[in-house]
């Protein structure tokens, strides 16, 4: 048999496993009557032992105490309800926001560097966007403008900043997380009298120092970000709807 | 939680071994194939009612693990970590140091060989030609129907042969 009666997929699939007898016994009796086809597969049995030989190995590394942790996790009762009813919300409503999953960002702090409001924003290019006030940092230009009328729900995908949640604080103020896509930066504002006072700036550390070509995607809120909005949320985060209506208060309540 | 989690969990831990490798055929630096797999974990934790009996967890764990991959993870890897000496990058296992050097080299040229192809084709090698999921499986796990996941597995041992065989004339 030539070897073009035997389509490149069957012969893998005859190296993968996958034939049944009768394609089994078809490919045997062309390999063993064409050894140009015959060394194809052998080429492919090499290259299966080369994958294995890559990554087998890592099947006997002792596997990291986090993730053996992680298993042994106690069920978050309380946060899994609250997420189950905010799913529904977001279901319901169908919202954009439903794409933000920051419960499960607890694992990816090494990812971050981060700098909490000790100044340390010399990374932080948007100077036009930050501005110091009575010892606290708060938003001002850009910034500001997109916190006080940007909603999650209606934005433009290439807006300079992203508003991601929108949610009351546990001492009752209204708080937004946000990411600069074009330095990888992002952090949380939160709605203090005029001001919307600076509370968390993070930056991926792997974006530090790149020329900006490599954009966050924008749902990629900073690990310490999310890990502040899960300490200081009070219930769900707004809705569409209700981040509307918040901000037609003034982002007051 | 029910007795019938706590074995689900433990069922969970005794697959970490190959999360861990499924991340590492994804995302080549160490740490971030772990913080995939740590948030597949997580997050799979958060559903076990939706695990259904009878049909394999590791394809499940996988599913997760994908998604999260997809929905979350990709964005923020380490992206230098391509271009990092060995020692730096998740190469060296622990028994590497017993390995003879060409074994070591391989193992290198396999992984930079799998760091060029697309994500598609980095799953679809992972779930089969790693993990050994039949096609069936694999195809369920990325959500496509099985003609797909051939020919993606097909373009991606062309370019994996191609470039491996290129590293291999030039190492001679």
């Amino acid at each position: 048999m030539s070897q073009d009666k035997i389509p490149d997929e069957l012969l893998f699939a005859y190296v993968d496993n996958e034939l049944d007898d009768a394609a089994r016994a078809e490919v045997e009796a062309a390999l063993a009557a064409d050894p140009a086809l015959a060394r194809r597969v052998d080429e492919q049995r090499a290259l299966r032992r080369m994958l294995s030989g890559a990554f087998d190995p890592v099947l006997s590394e002792p596997v990291p105490e986090r993730l053996l942790a992680a298993t042994q996790a106690p069920a978050p009762k309380a946060r899994v309800v609250a997420l189950a009813a905010a799913r529904e919300q977001r279901r319901a409503r169908e919202t954009p926001a439903g794409r933000w999953t920051w419960q499960h960002w607890g694992g990816m702090a090494a990812c971050l560097m981060v700098g909490i409001l000790a100044g340390r924003t010399a990374w932080f290019p948007g100077a036009e966007d930050i501005a110091a006030r009575d010892g606290r940092l708060v938003a001002r230009g850009p910034l500001a403008q997109a916190l006080s009328t940007q909603l999650a729900s209606a934005q433009q995908g290439n807006a300079p900043v992203q508003i991601g949640l929108s949610y009351l604080s546990r001492a009752d103020e209204y708080c937004r997380s946000f990411t600069l896509p074009r330095d990888g930066s992002g952090g949380l504002a939160c709605r203090h009298g005029d001001d919307w006072e600076l509370r968390v700036l993070a930056q991926d550390a792997t974006r530090a120092g790149t020329d900006g070509r490599l954009r966050m995607a924008s749902s990629s809120i900073p690990a310490a970000v999310l890990k502040v909005v899960d300490e200081q949320i009070s219930g769900s985060p707004l809705d569409a709807e209700n981040e509307r209506a918040a901000m037609q208060r003034g982002w007051r309540k | 939680m029910s007795d019938s989690h706590d074995q689900l969990r433990r069922d969970v831990a005794a697959l970490l071994p190959r999360l861990r490798r499924f991340a590492r055929t994804i995302t080549r630096h160490r740490e971030d194939a772990d913080d995939l797999a740590q948030l597949a974990v997580e997050r799979a934790l958060l559903r076990l009612d939706q695990w259904q009996p009878g049909t394999r967890l590791d394809s499940w764990m996988f599913m997760i693990m994908k998604n999260a991959w997809i929905d979350e993870v990709r964005s923020r890897v380490r992206r230098d970590a391509i271009f990092l000496p060995e020692e730096a990058g998740e190469n060296v296992g622990q028994a590497a140091g017993d390995w003879p050097t060409d074994r070591q080299h391989e193992r290198m040229d396999v992984q930079r060989a799998m760091a060029q192809l697309n994500d598609d084709q980095r799953l679809a090698v992972g779930l089969v030609l790693v993990e050994g999921l039949p096609y069936k499986e694999a195809a369920e796990v990325l959500g496509i129907p099985i003609g797909t996941l051939t020919s993606r597995l097909a373009r991606a041992r062309e370019s994996l042969q191609a470039i491996l065989s290129g590293t291999q004339e030039a190492s001679a």
